[in-house]
């Protein structure tokens, strides 16, 4: 072997181990940054998916308005709006809610509107997802001897989870936070 | 997922465009240090040291047939070199190896620093991060400011103070005196300690975002029982100089009818 060929295979495999070390330093930066399907920050799209987030809301939103109020006069409408918008074990969760309000419901001449003052998106991913959600129920009650309605407000603070269908978001569970 | 994608096709371009170089190498001679070796001893075969005149003949159409038709995959030119001249020239062949390690090592610096370049440029990954980060300074901070122990009041407000910015701390500053003496007063204490909670907004540019912020307080007094209480919260977060996200205002969140009830 010349001097010529030791020199240059000697220069190839120092540049080599100096390009390898390189590479290494850059995947360990690379990593460091984050990003990628591998960075659990990124996989939840909670806010930097804007659309996916506000069209997330607004199911989540008319999901609870419509589900979680009762109308003495019309209360199939709740179950309608129960089977369209739970399942899982939220419907289980809302049979039980809503077992007492209705018994009581066409004696009393109940209405319970529930509405939702604010809700954040708290994981999206992909087809899961869990929302913070504020929201104010009234209730008004006519019981058979009262002069006048007797109305209360109550605020609620409360978890939902959600699976997407082929028909859009539905909430699957319902977390009280352990209040 | 985009990103392993995206590499494949990247390594296998610089592979492929790294080893073009390498096939001239054997016939004409290429600017490398390395590469004009095996050309000279190549040269000097045929012409000189060689009698049989039968194997030349092999190595000779071999470079010319790469360039037109070949494609410049790596395996033609290896056996190529590896049929009759590697047996003459071992050293041609240690030549090749360190000649194919540098070009994976190039191919493995060109696929980190795309990738190092890709993370360090995702902005999602970016605005996740801050998200993630404001969040969790935003349910400390609320928790701080709900938390006040009636034997560390000074330690007690000294994190009001590290956790606030803005209106909301000017406010408790200037409120500081007579929310004092009522709390000595009171001798009341107070943990706080947070449900759940959530950004609703963040503007990573800016350095603003709101969140909202479940809380369940339990007040303390000396000879009553404890009362807890759930709070429905929201709250703006500032980001200051340092990075750090502090809580620029707190209050209830507003009810159905605007009303911010207590």
């Amino acid at each position: 072997m010349t001097l010529r060929q030791r020199t240059a295979l000697i220069a190839a495999f120092a540049a080599a181990a100096l390009l390898i070390g390189y590479a290494a330093f850059a995947a360990t930066r690379a990593s460091a940054a984050g990003g990628g399907s591998a960075d659990p920050a990124s996989r939840n799209t909670a806010l930097t998916d804007a659309a996916g987030t506000s069209a997330l809301k607004g199911a989540v939103t008319s999901a609870v308005n419509a589900a979680f109020s009762y109308d003495y006069a019309k209360p199939n409408a709740t179950q309608q709006a129960a089977d369209k918008w739970l399942t899982g074990r939220a419907r289980s969760q809302h049979a039980t809610m809503f077992r007492a309000i209705r018994a009581q419901g066409p004696k009393l001449k109940l209405l319970l509107t529930t509405t939702v003052t604010g809700a954040g998106v708290q994981q999206l991913n992909g087809g899961r997802a869990r929302v913070l959600i504020y929201a104010d129920q009234r209730t008004v009650a006519t019981p058979a001897k009262a002069k006048s309605p007797q109305s209360s407000d109550a605020p609620a603070a409360f978890a939902a989870d959600a699976v997407k269908t082929a028909s859009g978001w539905r909430l699957t569970t319902l977390d009280t936070l352990g209040q | 997922m985009t990103l392993r994608g995206a590499r494949n096709p990247l390594v296998a371009a610089a592979l492929a465009l790294a080893s073009r170089p390498s096939q001239p190498a054997g016939a004409s001679g290429a600017s490398t240090a390395v590469l004009p070796e095996p050309e000279a001893a190549d040269g000097d075969g045929p012409a000189a040291q060689e009698p049989a005149p039968a194997p030349e003949p092999a190595p000779a159409p071999e470079p010319e047939p790469d360039d037109p038709s070949d494609p410049p995959g790596d395996t033609p030119q290896d056996t190529a070199e590896e049929d009759a001249p590697a047996a003459r020239r071992p050293r041609s062949r240690l030549l090749l190896t360190a000649l194919a390690v540098l070009l994976l090592a190039l191919g493995a610096a060109v696929w980190a620093s795309v990738g190092w370049y890709r993370a360090a440029h995702d902005t999602t990954a970016a605005y996740s991060r801050d998200r993630d980060a404001a969040l969790a300074a935003g349910e400390q901070a609320v928790q701080n400011l709900n938390t006040l122990d009636q034997q560390h009041l000074a330690a007690g407000l000294a994190l009001w103070d590290s956790s606030t910015t803005g209106s909301l701390h000017t406010q408790l500053a200037q409120g500081r005196a007579p929310f004092l003496k009522q709390v000595k007063q009171a001798k009341t204490s107070t943990t706080a300690k947070v449900l759940s909670a959530a950004l609703t907004e963040l503007d990573d540019r800016a350095g603003r975002a709101q969140l909202m912020v479940a809380l369940k307080v339990t007040v303390t007094a000396p000879g009553q029982q404890a009362t807890a209480k759930t709070e429905r919260l929201t709250g703006q977060l500032t980001r200051v100089h340092g990075g750090r996200w502090l809580l620029s205002d707190l209050g209830q969140a507003p009810t159905d009818d605007g009303s911010t009830q207590q």
